[in-house]
């Protein structure tokens, strides 16, 4: 019976993706990359919070986020820290990023940061290998995510290899077919429905723990050690910066910033998605986790912690089963649809034209050769053995990655003496010392992890190399970037105001 | 492809100083009273999220208020600040931000 359901349930779930595809594909504006990319930067407030939330919140935040408080107690709080401070960087510098993206038709990060230096070729180029590099290998890590806690939850119904596929060939035919604009509306609906199962997860534990006081004094004497911090002051902060800058810097999350229809959009989303990620995702992850310590219940020998919230329905209501694949599908391909555009712009509008000139509509044919290559690699590294040892090591520092872009970025919108050399080489050398860290070529100094030694060097390369030569970008890409912007921010606005009147 | 054109610069206007006194210092640091407040504010949420990890304060296993466990507790109070600290720029940056930057937008689609 409870294998029919899940059969019939995902079918029923496939077919409402399908059919949101097929609706967008009649809307879109064929053989336009910012219609295809960016839904023609129309996101109202609820898609762009449907899209924010659910692009970064992947099965992670369903499996992963209750398993790490059930395993690691309190040393796994500030993962609230970092997805509530996200969203606040994310209003602070996005109108900026916003406006401009507006003004110039950026689609990519590439687009922007080669832009404002000197139309570099190395920047743009390296931009997008840095954004493909980023997303490859967490869009990896995704579908082998899916696909392992698929086979558990229907209980080897779907193996692994099975899940692999259903997964490459849902995502993959509705963002062939439908580009971002059905990536976006099947966010909300894949964002708000693992949401709420989220928050009815919470609620479940919390009565099944015997309410909210007993459940805690449960968990907190059978487990008190899991209760306090036990040290590792590194590794908090390496992780609370490279997520929460993060938020903004992986690439498909930085699109987010160009998709909203305006920038009162995007502040209020970012405001309203701040407070969901901390009390809908962290907080509702920390009590399913750290109650569960204290409850009758005990994960199987040999099952690891991420498969928390399904044994807990297997043993206290196993009729969810049904409701639990789907939510898996939903929260994971929520993510991995993101990250497909997302590399396919990258792709086109920074790899690309490098090497071949064509027009629009050549353009958005290859992206469609390159979104089945891409979802081809994928499946194979996700077979491959090989494959998936050299994609963790990778995907473990994917969003560190992302943080190169940082200073070229803030170099862009604020700080006009930052060049274009010292853009390449901050990014070109961090990148490098991040992945040499990572699969051990270079030693790693330790007191914190590779990517904040990667953010180090960039910034002694970014501001050692900008402040000892004098050689900013061209004037009239300053003048575009930051003294034309200037007035239309009150931060800016006011000290050049002041400015003005001293001199 | 994006549609880059660089206008000229206005006449009078200096191009050739690349440290203009407006921008946030070396891009990071703002210049302006209240910007500097926003900037500290986040600091400071930094810092207090260290402190139960140092043991300094908020790390304990009793129950504390609202039944919950003080560590829990502390940390969600602190993290809440980073979500207030989000709502206090909306109101008082966000809403003229917003105005401004449609403006801006409006002028470049009439140039």
């Amino acid at each position: 019976m409870i294998t029919a359901l899940t059969l019939l349930g995902i079918a029923l779930y496939l077919a409402l993706m399908f059919y949101i595809a097929y609706r967008a594909y009649q809307t879109n504006k064929h053989d336009d990359p910012e219609d295809w990319f960016l839904m023609g930067r129309g996101a109202n407030t609820m898609m762009l919070v449907g899209t924010m939330f659910a692009t970064w919140f992947s099965t992670f935040a369903f499996l992963g986020g209750p398993g790490f408080f059930y395993k690691s107690g309190v040393n796994w709080l500030l993962f609230g820290f970092f997805n509530a401070m996200g969203p606040i960087l994310v209003m602070v510098i996005g109108p900026r990023i916003w406006a401009l993206g507006k003004k110039f038709d950026f689609i990519t990060p590439g687009d922007l940061l080669a832009a404002y230096y000197n139309s570099s070729r190395r920047v743009r180029i390296l931009t997008g290998l840095i954004c493909i590099a980023v997303l490859f290998p967490y869009s990896a890590i995704q579908i082998t995510g899916i696909a392992t806690a698929l086979n558990s939850i229907s209980g080897g119904l779907i193996t692994f290899n099975v899940g692999v596929l259903l997964i490459a060939v849902c995502v993959g035919v509705y963002s062939f077919v439908g580009g971002s604009r059905a990536v976006v509306w099947t966010d909300v609906i894949q964002g708000f429905a693992f949401a709420a199962l989220l928050v009815g997860t919470m609620l479940l534990v919390i009565r099944w723990s015997g309410g909210w006081n007993q459940g805690w004094a449960a968990a907190t004497e059978a487990r008190p050690e899991l209760f306090a911090f036990d040290g590792g002051a590194g590794r908090y902060i390496t992780v609370m910066t490279l997520f929460t800058f993060g938020w903004i810097l992986t690439p498909h999350l930085w699109q987010r910033l160009y998709m909203a229809d305006s920038p009162q959009t995007l502040v209020k989303g970012a405001a309203i998605t701040s407070f969901l990620a901390l009390f809908v995702v962290t907080f509702t992850g920390a009590v399913i986790g750290m109650m569960a310590l204290g409850m009758d219940f005990a994960l199987p020998e040999g099952i690891t912690s991420d498969a928390l919230v399904p044994e807990l329905y297997a043993q206290f209501l196993p009729a969810m089963g049904a409701i639990l694949v789907i939510a898996v599908f939903a929260a994971g391909m929520s993510t991995l649809d993101s990250q497909l555009i997302s590399a396919t712009s990258s792709f086109i509008q920074d790899l690309l034209p490098n090497v071949a000139k064509v027009d629009n509509h050549q353009a958005m044919r290859l992206a469609r050769v390159f979104e089945v290559v891409f979802v081809l690699a994928l499946v194979i590294f996700a077979f491959s053995p090989s494959g998936r040892q050299l994609i963790a090591p990778l995907a473990s520092i994917g969003v560190g990655m992302a943080l190169t872009l940082l200073l070229p970025l803030l170099g862009a919108l604020f700080w006009a003496r930052a060049s274009e050399p010292a853009v390449f080489w901050a990014m070109l050398l961090s990148w490098g010392v991040m992945i040499a860290m990572q699969f051990k070529v270079l030693p790693n100094p330790g007191i914190v992890g590779p990517p904040l030694w990667g953010l180090l060097v960039s910034a002694i390369a970014f501001f050692g190399i900008s402040l000892l030569r004098d050689n900013p970008v061209e004037a009239e890409r300053r003048k575009a970037f930051q003294d034309d912007m200037a007035p239309h921010f009150p931060e800016t606005a006011q000290a050049q105001a002041a400015h003005t009147a001293n001199a | 492809m994006t549609s880059l054109s660089m206008a000229p610069p206005a006449q009078g206007q200096d191009t050739t100083d690349s440290t203009p006194a407006y921008g946030p210092t070396l891009g990071i640091f703002p210049r302006t009273p209240l910007g500097r407040l926003f900037f500290l504010w986040g600091v400071l949420n930094l810092v207090l999220g260290l402190l139960p990890v140092y043991g300094i304060l908020g790390n304990s296993a009793e129950i504390g208020a609202l039944g919950m466990p003080v560590t829990v507790l502390y940390c969600y109070a602190m993290f809440s600040l980073n979500c207030f600290l989000g709502v206090a720029y909306y109101l008082t940056r966000g809403k003229d931000c917003v105005e401004m930057t449609k403006s801006f937008v409006e002028e470049g689609a009439d140039t």
